[in-house]
């Protein structure tokens, strides 16, 4: 029978309810409409025919994957589509680049997050941390927090969050820490979401849209940034904040330190009932190692992608996951919206639309190449808290690339800048899936975080601006 | 519609369905009896003695038979009859006097086991529990008995493809028949006759229930596609309802109001419908009722007692007579609320505000073109469309729990 409880019935008036269905198709209608009449007119001066249809179509695109009027990655692939029919690239052109390692590196380390988080490891470190660690409430904001930021180094934040929400809140319910102090839960639930998030940045495995970054920047510039290459260039800002980020929470919610004493036994009888450790759990624990040893020591040589697939091919040959319950856990979406980010990059610089932007934007560009990274860093995250983390490296990563060389920066720190901010959903619920299940939980209200949120933004600002500036140069003239 | 003598038009046949409905037909012909009843008059219960009409204006009355009748029904040719009496005569489409109800299906089940025809409803009860039927139901179902039984999903199809056929029938009224409240297995055992329905034969579906158990229900009843929807509250007054309808002295008058006003926060306007019984108490409480009933949204259906329970005097008749002709329930008279209204036309056995309102547009001189596009199949059919498509737009799949 189907489950009536899912079923709603919209009680707004219907002109209301047609307006709010159709709204989106009509706008995309309009501005579809709008850009094929810009298509056929003749660029204004300075643009030359091609390169003015390739810029039409990337903000007609960039407008798709900020406003959402059909999925990002539908939006991605509407692209591929349209610069061949505008004759900016051919069709071949456009497809092949589907066809690069990149590709095959976003989806092995998609599969390998999905098997992290299937196998259970990831719940049960949590449990085995809390019951070791958490005995008085800041204890536990501190555990929750730390291992969600140290998990999301390994595997998605937002499966990370997925994995931890059920047992906090199972936590704070059970035990009813919102007697003890109201604080309390609200601290917790803010620790998952952002420990979550900062932990994410910290390597290539935290979140898809860093794979996406480091593909663009091979695709559209050539050079390769591996797993060691990110993570030492963005560990250090995900380190820092991970420490400011602990002091504002506590500062903020002044936990008392009240003994948790019915915590330990609670977690014992969740250990139980998951059981021993099972195979799947140590064969992912022990994949996972090798991968990213073998990502660290044979990624140059191999490549990223035949060390990603080595690994997968590892879990099927074993047994340890069938093909089907993977497919539920990997966000194929991603592999769409790289194909359509990746084609709008190239396709701006092959027709010199790139260059043209740069000559625009040049003059109101900062002079500093730090400065310009920062700006860019603080515009990229404030962007990230109303869109998704993908669209906005779609967005802002070619154009940052083309201005690169105008502000003296290397390519790679604009994608190191981009890519981590884009990870940043630290302000708004609707930043991102960890933020909304932060939410969901209905013990946070956006006006109680008003200033922890504006502290950890102005943080997270300034030590990018100390690592780019300080630290960047020293790895840039150690290679 | 002609006098004997071949005159003008002189009644309306709205007024003839007034007059059928109170005073029923007489058959005289034995061999029309045998005809356009499923078992031997003897064996049937006086309640179910009842004859099917259609006037060529698409006027439909499901009217009971009586001998002492002032209007005589013959048999023309299979399919159509003719209604005399009073000075006039008319040629009448009956599905009765085809063979329809004699059938079988090829499990060897009457079609009238199954289901019957009444005016433009098809109705199908379905087995949930040991219940009578409601007392204003067209004919007790399965074999008489008062109690449904579950039939195989491709049986029904098969009695609904020839009741199609027939090309009479419009709507397929499902009822459940609880004596407690509608609850999750009544929906479940609902589902799969609903969705069959819906997903074969392009017609409205129309539901009855009792009050449910979770108002969520509700909402699952919309999204799933029932069309018009009956919570009857039959009468306003609890000792006479516990003592004509003891069946239902699980609900009172409240369960059944609140259940109307959910519903009508639900489905669209002039699609929740409640019937009446006239006669068994003051006329002036079921009016009153009925203007509370259209007062929250809801459309009150007047039905007269089944012609033989409880027979009425003369003088009761006379006195309901009267009443519905001066019954004036206060629907909006532009033509848009008229076409919203317009799937009442095909309630046959009970008296809709449609009819009274059109009793009186009528005697006021409204339009015949506008009375011509509201009985016509395809406004009806144009009016089905705009609900499902108002359904796609109104139901969210995967929302939070509607209360209904």
């Amino acid at each position: 029978m189907a489950d009536f409880e899912n079923i709603q019935i919209d009680r707004r008036p219907l002109w209301a309810v047609l307006i709010s269905k159709v709204w989106r198709t009509a706008l995309f209608l309009c501005v579809f409409a709008g850009l094929v009449w810009v298509l056929r007119h003749n660029p204004p001066a300075g643009w030359t025919p091609v390169s003015f249809k390739a810029f039409s179509i990337f903000c007609f695109i960039v407008f798709l994957w900020a406003t959402g009027l059909i999925p990002p990655p539908i939006a991605s692939v509407f692209a591929i589509v349209l610069l061949p029919m505008a004759g900016v690239i051919t069709s071949k052109e456009a497809f092949a680049l589907f066809g690069s390692e990149s590709v095959f590196f976003v989806l092995g380390a998609l599969i390998l997050s999905a098997a992290i988080y299937m196998s259970g490891l990831a719940r049960r470190l949590a449990l085995l941390l809390l019951k070791a660690f958490a005995d008085t409430p800041r204890r536990l904001v501190t555990v929750v927090f730390l291992f969600c930021a140290l998990a999301s180094f390994f595997m998605l934040g937002n499966g990370v969050a997925a994995v931890i929400l059920p047992i906090v809140l199972s936590i704070i319910t059970e035990l009813k820490l919102e007697r003890i102090h109201p604080n309390i839960p609200r601290a917790v639930v803010t620790a998952m979401w952002w420990g979550t998030s900062i932990g994410s940045i910290a390597t290539v495995l935290g979140g898809a849209r860093t794979i996406l970054t480091l593909a663009i920047l091979e695709q559209v510039t050539g050079k390769f940034v591996g797993f060691p290459g990110w993570s030492l260039h963005v560990l250090p800002i995900s380190v820092a904040l991970i420490a400011v980020a602990l002091w504002i929470l506590h500062r903020h919610f002044a936990l008392p330190e009240t003994s948790l004493e019915a915590l330990r036994p609670f977690l014992q009888n969740r250990l139980i009932q998951i059981g021993r450790m099972r195979a799947a759990e140590r064969f992912t624990a022990l994949v996972l190692v090798l991968t990213i040893l073998a990502w660290v020591t044979l990624g140059r040589r191999y490549g990223m992608a035949a060390v990603a697939l080595s690994s997968i091919v590892a879990f099927f040959v074993f047994r340890i996951f069938n093909w089907e319950e993977v497919e539920g856990y990997v966000n194929w979406g991603v592999i769409l919206m790289y194909g359509g980010a990746v084609t709008l990059g190239v396709a701006l610089v092959q027709s010199g639309a790139a260059a043209k932007m740069t000559d625009l934007l040049g003059a109101h560009i900062p002079a500093s190449g730090v400065l310009f990274l920062t700006a860019l860093f603080a515009v990229v995250q404030l962007f990230t808290q109303t869109m998704s983390a993908s669209a906005t490296v779609a967005i802002f990563l070619p154009v940052a690339l083309s201005l690169a060389p105008a502000t003296g920066v290397l390519p790679a720190s604009c994608a190191f800048a981009v890519g981590a901010a884009a990870g940043l959903h630290l302000l708004l619920p609707a930043g991102g899936p960890n933020a909304a299940l932060a939410y969901s939980t209905g013990y946070l209200k956006t006006g109680d975080l008003i200033r922890p949120v504006g502290l950890i933004f102005v943080s997270s600002v300034l030590i990018f601006a100390a690592v780019a500036g300080f630290w960047w140069p020293v790895l840039d003239a150690a290679r | 519609m002609r006098e004997d003598g071949g005159k003008p038009e002189t009644l309306s046949y709205r007024r003839l369905k007034l007059e059928l409905l109170l005073y029923g037909i007489a058959v005289a012909d034995e061999r029309l009896s045998e005809k356009i009843l499923p078992l031997p008059i003897e064996e049937i219960p006086v309640i179910s003695r009842r004859v099917d009409l259609t006037f060529p204006d698409g006027t439909r009355v499901n009217a009971p038979l009586e001998d002492g009748s002032p209007y005589q029904l013959r048999l023309l040719r299979p399919g159509v009859a003719v209604l005399s009496g009073k000075g006039m005569s008319v040629e009448a489409k009956s599905i009765l006097t085809s063979d329809f109800h004699q059938r079988r299906t090829s499990l060897g089940n009457p079609f009238s086991e199954i289901g019957q025809i009444c005016g433009g409803y098809f109705f199908l009860p379905l087995a949930g529990d040991p219940a009578p039927a409601p007392a204003d139901s067209p004919r007790p179902p399965a074999g008489l008995a008062g109690i449904a039984v579950q039939h195989d999903l491709r049986e029904v199809h098969e009695v609904l493809k020839a009741a199609f056929d027939e090309g009479l029938v419009e709507v397929v009224k499902i009822a459940i028949h609880s004596p407690t409240a509608f609850d999750k297995p009544a929906v479940e055992r609902l589902l799969p006759y609903l969705e069959m329905v819906k997903s074969n034969f392009k017609c409205m579906v129309s539901l009855s229930i009792s009050p449910p158990k979770e108002f969520g229900l509700l909402s699952l009843l919309y999204a799933r596609g029932v069309d018009v929807i009956f919570c009857d509250l039959f009468l306003v007054d609890e000792k006479r309802s516990a003592l004509h309808l003891p069946a239902r002295s699980h609900f009172s008058e409240e369960d059944i109001v609140e259940t109307l006003s959910r519903l009508v926060g639900i489905f669209p306007r002039g699609t929740v419908l409640s019937k009446l019984i006239l006669g068994w108490e003051p006329i002036e409480e079921t009016e009153r009722a009925a203007e509370h009933l259209l007062s929250i949204g809801v459309v009150p259906v007047l039905s007269l007692i089944p012609a033989g329970r409880d027979r009425l005097s003369n003088v009761v008749r006379e006195a309901i007579f009267d009443f519905l002709l001066s019954l004036n329930l206060d629907l909006d008279r532009n033509l848009y609320s008229r076409w919203l209204h317009s799937h009442l036309h095909l309630i046959s056995d009970s008296i809709t505000p449609n009819d009274s309102l059109e009793i009186d547009m009528r005697e006021k001189g409204a339009s015949a073109w506008t009375d011509r596009i509201l009985m016509a199949r395809w406004s009806r059919r144009s009016l089905s469309s705009a609900w499902a498509l108002r359904r796609y737009f109104k139901v969210i799949e995967g929302g939070p729990a509607s209360d209904g």
